[in-house]
């Protein structure tokens, strides 16, 4: 039993994404993209898809982005793969241990 | 016996005279007899406590070199049960004096022990540098207070100054205790920092004070112009109401054995007094006014 027309439906599903898009403030949704994911986005972030989900009992608007993401690795002259440095977070992990080390053996 | 704290970090500039400093006063406001020793010839505690460093001072490197009794350097504060030994801004003439000195390591120590018996706490402020200055402030201390400023740099420091330490204890001073860690500068705003506590709270557990001392521009504000505690200039800033906090965990708490690897700590970084505490400092305050006027 069909009881309403789903081309209306899908016509106003990409009406309201697209006011959706209008409203976000990409600059801050960028921001907190890199610091989400610990990245550097290049250039501009794009709305690529939104949906309707239900979190913690709650509707909610799901929307997802298209980034452009610049990756590299480093290989040596023999091709051998370089594994990369050690993040900060790893550094301080590491400084915290060697801390405490000296603390137990005082 | 009073309790005599050495203030101490091998880095510059990661809040060793401000907590010296302040937590002389907030000790001396919350009715504990409080000796603030200035030992860093930069006379940066001197200064922030608004002497000046001059000619005609009295010194503690003068009592370390043998010229005067270390009574006699004593001076009051506008705090009724606060009172300092400030030091002369000489920077090499304090070092060169004890290099000659038999038990050069332990000058500070003898000359402190007559005048010991009279102080709840003594707080020592030291030079950031591994000379005999520092030395001897650690080997007369019970216990150290380490300043932590919350940057990744001055974390890599506090490894350098723990194994130092770790030299004090075995050489010279077996009694000495970490009397905690002080996070120092915490920016809520910067990673890093956010970072930074929870990884010293992590691996050093009880060792790291609750009390966490924000980077604030009132608390430069109070020792670089007004040379005053901000615990005695503006008691109701973040600032003061830090370092008394810090004063009640220091009175509240003894030496705490090596670490205990709890996981993090309660994380109370900025909490405020109960109200009835600030009353209680105001009144304070009143009663040394009226006293100094």
């Amino acid at each position: 039993m069909k009881l309403a027309n789903s081309e209306l439906i899908e016509s106003a599903k990409n009406e309201w994404i697209a006011k959706l898009k209008q409203a976000l403030d990409l600059k801050i949704i960028k921001q907190l993209l890199e610091e989400q994911h610990n990245i550097d986005i290049n250039g501009d972030i794009e709305v690529s898809n939104g949906k309707l989900e239900i979190h913690n009992n709650h509707i909610v608007h799901k929307m997802e982005f298209e980034v452009l993401l610049s990756l590299s690795i480093l290989v040596d002259e023999k091709g051998n793969y370089i594994p990369p440095e050690k993040s900060l977070n790893q550094s301080i992990t590491q400084l915290g241990s060697q801390a405490q080390d000296i603390i137990q053996n005082m | 016996m009073g309790r005599i704290i050495c203030v101490a970090n091998l880095k510059g500039g990661v809040g060793k005279t401000t907590t010296a400093v302040n937590l002389s006063a907030a000790l001396g406001l919350l009715q504990k007899k409080t000796l603030l020793i200035d030992s860093d010839p930069q006379a940066s505690a001197t200064v922030s406590m608004g002497l000046t460093p001059g000619k005609d001072i009295l010194s503690v490197h003068d009592a370390m070199a043998g010229r005067i009794k270390l009574a006699d350097a004593i001076r009051k504060t506008e705090i009724d049960l606060l009172e300092i030994i400030p030091v002369r801004a000489e920077f090499f003439r304090a070092e060169a004096e004890l290099i000659n000195k038999p038990d050069k390591e332990k000058v500070l120590t003898k000359i402190l022990e007559p005048i010991r018996e009279l102080y709840d706490y003594i707080i020592i402020d030291t030079p950031p540098s591994m000379g005999l200055l520092l030395i001897n402030a650690m080997v007369t201390a019970d216990s150290l207070l380490i300043p932590l400023q919350c940057e990744f740099l001055a974390y890599d420091s506090l490894i350098r100054f723990l194994r130092f330490i770790r030299i004090i204890k075995k050489k010279l001073n077996p009694h000495l205790q970490i009397c905690g860690v002080l996070l120092t500068m915490y920016e809520m705003s910067e990673k890093i920092s956010r970072e930074i506590v929870i990884n010293v709270r992590q691996h050093l557990g009880q060792l790291v004070f609750k009390t966490v001392i924000p980077r604030s521009l009132r608390l430069r504000e109070a020792s670089g112009l007004e040379q005053k505690p901000v615990v005695l200039l503006d008691p109701e800033a973040v600032g003061a109401i830090n370092y008394l906090q810090l004063a009640r965990e220091i009175i509240n708490r003894q030496n705490i054995p090596p670490v205990k690897c709890d996981h993090l700590v309660e994380q109370n970084l900025c909490p405020l007094p109960p109200p009835r505490f600030l009353k209680k400092v105001n009144l304070n305050l009143r009663r040394n006014n009226e006293v100094s006027k």
